[in-house]
């Protein structure tokens, strides 16, 4: 562990680039799947909540408020994983 | 007349604004990779900040909000969409894998990648190039927003602020190179939030006097473009956001793995609030306030006139300064990038005897760069005839999307060679410059609807492949080299 501040040494930077594969990895596979299906499902969203109204409120309202929570939950999702996996790398 | 106080606030954020890079040149030192690159050595602070930075600039507050206020939602449809599904997964899977690549090979620049994976100083000339002109589009309308806001706010020329924007960004990018910028980055980045926070404080406090039930069935909130724009948009612009070069560079001056794992989760709940809801709540204020929209000289006042209007013009522009401030983060971060490209990539390939000569002088020569960078970007902001995301989708957003192709199919093919990489960028830009000005010379640049990029970013894509597989394979040794783990 480093105390903040603390210049890493070479050899800790050699160990974080050893820990990234330039290959196709299964997570690698699993952003593919991600990107397949998100796609399919904002086509969706585009087609069917975008143009409008439900109770008053334009259908683009519900779909901005979904996009936005949609995109929080894809990006702490990363970072767990990422975060789980560099630490089991060390 | 805005009053003493907006003068002085701004006359202070100025000092510390210079100060900053000095700072930087201080604790970084000298020489051409600390200049350019921060020697690869940027704490995971700064890091993020000026990533967030350069992604997030006026163009995502005051830009969509005017955007969608005069042409209607799919503006903000058009960008928001993908963050969840394409920016966020492709940061995951293209941000590692380029920053190992920079500390593998010691590359400063994006261009030194291109040469180092094809093996050609011309594959690398024509990419700078390329990039160069889109960026010189994007300083400008970064200076278009900031000036355009200022001058709403004010009542001052334009463009005088246009000049004064121009000698800050020159003398802190002049001064502090990344390391600088990085610093100011912070600084604006709090700044911002800051003042985004006040702003929704002041909003929150005056929406109940705010007919919003009224301004909802405002016809701009409805789709009006057919969805084939929005799914070619997305599958064909997928890779440029991260590997738009000015965003690139900063990957190589990361010092850790784990600054990109914070950023990933940054820029998503960036993305959310300020591409997302932010604009969204703007104009439903904006519909709400002005029965029509008033009269302005660029669509870019519209988020300063409001609120100079709802909270008056002195706490306004006060207030302003932190958003001018982001406008003027990503605008040095782009400006900063230029010098690199232009100095490393087109002077010293061009020009070979500059590589030998002392350190001292090739820093200096890199740092006047600035002076140069600068000045085209005032040329592009000089006399805007279009609202800011329409410079965007004339000049800006196709190429990154053709630059960034070719990059990707060189990332994961290894049968790209330096003629294909070369033949998809030239065959690409030239096509966009034939189908938006000569073909199609009418938006969206092709009868079928699709997003305008998509046939250029096609076309380069092909033309990659198919040059790569008729000529010979790339040299095993620089395939090795490029490679190795």
């Amino acid at each position: 562990m480093f105390v903040r501040g603390e210049k890493m040494s070479s050899e800790e930077i050699e160990k974080e680039i050893r820990s990234i594969p330039l290959h196709l990895t299964t997570l690698d596979k699993m952003i593919i799947a991600h990107m397949v299906i998100g796609g399919i499902i904002s086509g969706f969203l585009i087609e069917y909540l975008t143009t409008g109204y439900i109770d008053n409120i334009p259908k683009s309202f519900i779909t901005t408020v979904i996009i936005a929570i949609l995109t929080v939950l894809s990006g702490l999702t990363y970072y767990i994983i990422l975060k789980r996996r560099f630490e089991k790398a060390g | 007349m805005v009053g003493i106080l907006p003068i002085v606030v701004f006359a202070i954020y100025l000092a510390i604004y210079v100060s900053l890079p000095y700072i930087a040149l201080k604790r970084g030192g000298r020489g051409v990779a600390e200049y350019l690159v921060a020697k690869g050595t940027l704490g995971k602070i700064p890091a993020i900040f000026t990533l967030i930075a350069t992604y997030v600039s006026v163009y995502g507050f005051i830009g969509y909000a005017a955007a969608v206020y005069t042409a209607g939602y799919d503006w903000l449809l058009v960008d928001l969409t993908y963050n969840w599904f394409i920016l966020v997964p492709m940061t995951v899977l293209l941000g590692f894998r380029v920053w190992k690549l920079a500390k593998i090979h010691n590359l400063i620049t994006p261009g030194d990648f291109i040469a180092l994976r094809t093996g050609s100083d011309i594959a690398r000339l024509i990419y700078a190039i390329l990039v160069f002109w889109a960026a010189s589009f994007y300083i400008g309308i970064q200076f278009i927003a900031l000036s355009g806001t200022a001058s709403a706010l004010t009542g001052i020329s334009y463009h005088v602020f246009l000049v004064v924007f121009a000698i800050v960004a020159v003398v802190a990018i002049f001064i502090g190179g990344l390391r600088g910028v990085a610093y100011t980055d912070t600084f604006n980045g709090i700044l911002f939030l800051s003042v985004l926070a006040i702003f929704i404080g002041f909003l929150i406090s005056r929406w109940g006097s705010l007919n919003i039930s009224e301004a909802l069935r405002n016809p701009i909130f409805q789709r009006t473009l057919p969805t084939q724009y929005f799914v070619t948009a997305y599958l064909i612009a997928i890779a440029w956001p991260v590997l738009v070069p000015h965003l690139w560079i900063r990957y190589h001056a990361i010092e850790r793995r784990d600054t990109i794992t914070t950023s990933i989760l940054s820029y998503a709940l960036v993305w959310a609030v300020l591409y997302c809801i932010m604009p969204y709540i703007l104009v439903m204020t904006f519909a709400a306030w002005w029965a029509t929209p008033p009269k302005v000289t660029v669509p870019e006042e519209y988020v300063a006139r409001f609120f100079s209007e709802l909270i008056g013009p002195a706490t306004a522009t006060t207030a302003f300064l932190g958003i001018l401030g982001a406008g003027i983060s990503t605008a040095d971060s782009i400006i900063q990038t230029c010098v690199a490209t232009l100095y490393r990539d087109i002077l010293e390939t061009i020009v070979k005897p500059i590589a030998k000569w002392p350190e001292k002088k090739r820093e200096l020569l890199a740092r006047s760069m600035t002076i140069v960078v600068i000045l085209f970007a005032m040329m592009a902001a000089y006399a805007p005839a279009l609202p800011i995301i329409r410079i965007g989708v004339l000049f800006i957003w196709p190429l990154y999307s053709i630059l960034a192709i070719t990059v990707i199919l060189a990332l994961f093919w290894r049968r790209v060679n330096k003629y294909g990489f070369i033949a998809g960028l030239l065959v690409g830009s030239i096509s966009q410059l034939l189908l938006q000005f000569v073909i199609w010379p009418t938006w969206p640049h092709n009868p079928w609807y699709l997003w305008e990029g998509a046939l250029p970013t096609i076309i380069a894509g092909i033309a990659t492949v198919i040059v790569s597989l008729i000529t010979p394979p790339p040299p095993k040794d620089i395939i090795e080299k490029f490679y190795r783990e």
